[in-house]
This record gives structure tokens, sequence and C-alpha cells, in this order.
């Protein structure tokens, strides 16, 4: 479609759905999250509390994924997302964290960040699932010293036990560290690993 | 030598006359574009389809998601978190290379909507994160 016609129209067809919005007396049940169920494959995702947010930082779409490995990913949602809260530790004090184990690298230690940093998650994702073992990659960011946002990530990988789904190690020796983002054609933000960035 | 023909210039720069009007809501047929869950970004599942996780070309989709995060974060102060989100969008619409009145717009428009709506979306995700 003629780009002359397409920005206009979505637009106008956003001013009418903010209208709608803002007129309508049941406007605060479009703005409270209370969650929702999530089917991506023919499998149902619980994008519920707690842990919403990093619920919603699952990437699951355009991955890839057979109906199996998303039914595997469904099953340590729950998991997975309690691990990634933890691993942010907003507001938490440092000794009310539970006792990291050795393996496990802390994103707060290796960039320095005190606890007034309020580190969030971007997207979980690069999933590659097995048998007893689920590999992925997590972007955090945070906003820097000067104001803009830094990103990063690293790599983990799950093993189940007992119904549950734990931390084993990290997938690569090092994180993929701090990402590069730039804006796609479209506009969108699109983040790579510095040392990528570099090489390309 | 590389061939480079006048669509691909386009694409590459990105620009073009109705580019200021570049609001999208980073969602289509149901779903995000993104591959995120609905609600991932500005928005919530509901309203995901509705409110721009890009206005005027620039992408504030960050900003909201560190906003949301920070409602759901137990006593979490919620004047901070607006602030914040205000912010937040400056510096990514000005790294992002928009223009002073641009991003004071986008700041103004994401602000006063938390200001309207906030409250119970911010009583709600502090209900569900403080137990």
């Amino acid at each position: 479609m003629n780009r002359k016609h397409k920005y206009p129209r979505r637009f106008w067809t956003l001013a009418l759905g903010f209208g709608l919005l803002f007129s309508s007396g049941c406007s605060t049940e479009f703005f409270v999250d209370k969650g929702h169920v999530d089917w991506v494959g023919g499998i149902s995702f619980d994008i519920k509390p707690p842990y919403l947010n990093e619920k919603k930082a699952f990437k699951l779409r355009g991955e890839n994924l057979s109906p199996w490995q998303l039914q595997q990913i469904s099953e340590a949602m729950p998991f997975i997302a309690a691990f990634t809260n933890t691993q942010l530790g907003n507001g938490i004090a440092p000794s009310l964290l539970p006792a990291s184990e050795a393996k496990l690298r802390s994103t707060r230690e290796i960039q320095n960040l005190n606890l007034d940093t309020f580190l969030a998650v971007k997207t979980i994702q690069n999933w590659q699932v097995t048998a007893h073992q689920i590999q992925f990659t997590i972007d955090y960011f945070y906003t820097g010293r000067d104001g803009y946002f830094v990103y990063y990530r690293d790599n983990y990988i799950f093993k189940s036990n007992n119904r549950k789904w734990v931390f084993e190690k990290h997938a690569k020796t090092e994180p993929e560290g701090i990402l590069v983002c730039d804006k796609s054609p479209q506009g969108w933000r699109v983040c790579v690993p510095l040392n990528r960035a570099k090489a390309d | 030598m590389q061939e480079c023909n006048i669509e691909d210039t386009h694409q590459v720069q990105g620009g073009g006359f109705w580019d200021f009007l570049k609001f999208d809501s980073g969602t289509s047929h149901g779903a995000r574009q993104d591959g995120n869950a609905l609600g991932a970004g500005c928005g919530t599942a509901k309203s995901d389809a509705f409110v721009p996780d890009m206005l005027f070309g620039i992408d504030v989709s960050q900003a909201c998601f560190q906003h949301d995060q920070s409602y759901s974060t137990c006593g979490f102060s919620r004047a901070t978190a607006d602030t914040n989100l205000s912010n937040n969008i400056l510096k990514d619409c000005n790294a992002q290379g928009g223009n002073a009145l641009t991003c004071n717009v986008i700041a103004g428009v994401y602000s006063v909507s938390v200001s309207l709506f906030g409250a119970s979306a911010f009583k709600q995700a502090q209900a569900q994160s403080c137990y």
C-alpha cells in the first residue's frame, strides 16, 4: 500500500482507539493487567501473576519451536520467570537474596549496579529445547549513568528435576554482554551483542 | 561494486515525508510483532492494539516495559515510576534521533496517560507483587 495513505490511516485508527478508551466508563479495565492465557502453536501459556512482566518477556513466536518444545517451555515458564525476577533483584537487599550458586553469574555484580538502579528484563529468547534441558538467553536493560538505556545479555540452561525446572549452568563460559541496539527500517529497536556488531 | 537502488536507500534511511505520522501499536492480527506476549511494551493485554509502542517514528516500548516492571515491584513509588517513564522516553527519543519538540510531546502524552489511568494499574500491580 502507498505509504502516503498507510500512515494517516493508522493515525486515525489509533486516534479513534484512544478516543474510545478515554471516553469509556470502563477504561480502567483496559489499563489494569490481570493476565491472560496466550496460545502459541496450540500450546497454552499462563501469562498471569506472579511474575507477570517476566512472563510477558518470553519471546515464543518466530523461534521455530515445535509443539512439544513449546509444551516444555510452558511447563518451565513459572520457574524461569521466578528465576528472572530473582536475577533482577529490584528492591531486595542483598542479604535477603537466596545464596547464589557459585556458577551463577550476577548481572548486577558484573555491571556494577547498585540497588538504586532498576534492572528490567527486555526479552527471553533464543530457545533450544531438548529432552531434559532448556537453553535460552535473557536480555536485561537499565538506565545508565548518562540517562540512556544499557542492554545486556546472558545465557542460561535449565534442567528438569522432579517436575521442577532449575538453573543448571550457563550455556557459555561468558555472557554475550553489552548489546548494541539500532533502529530497523520499520523503526523498531534491534539489538545484537557488541562483539558481533564489531565483527560485522 | 555494490548495487544500490532507490528503494534500498529509502529503507536504510527509513525516512519519508509521512514518517512523522508513524504510529504503531506493535501488534498485528492479535499478536505482538516482536514475538512477545500481548501486554509487553505499552498497554495491557486488552489495550495493546490501541496503545502505540511507536509514536512519531520513535520506539517507546522499552520505557513502557520498565514502567510496567516498576509498578510490579513491591514497594516501588508510583511517582518515581511515572517520573522515570517521562525521563526515559525523553532520553530514548533523543537517542533515536527525535527532535526536542517531538520528544517532549511523546513524553507529555504518556505522562498524562499514566496520571489519568495509572492509579488502578499501580494498585493492582502492587497487590500482585507484595505477598
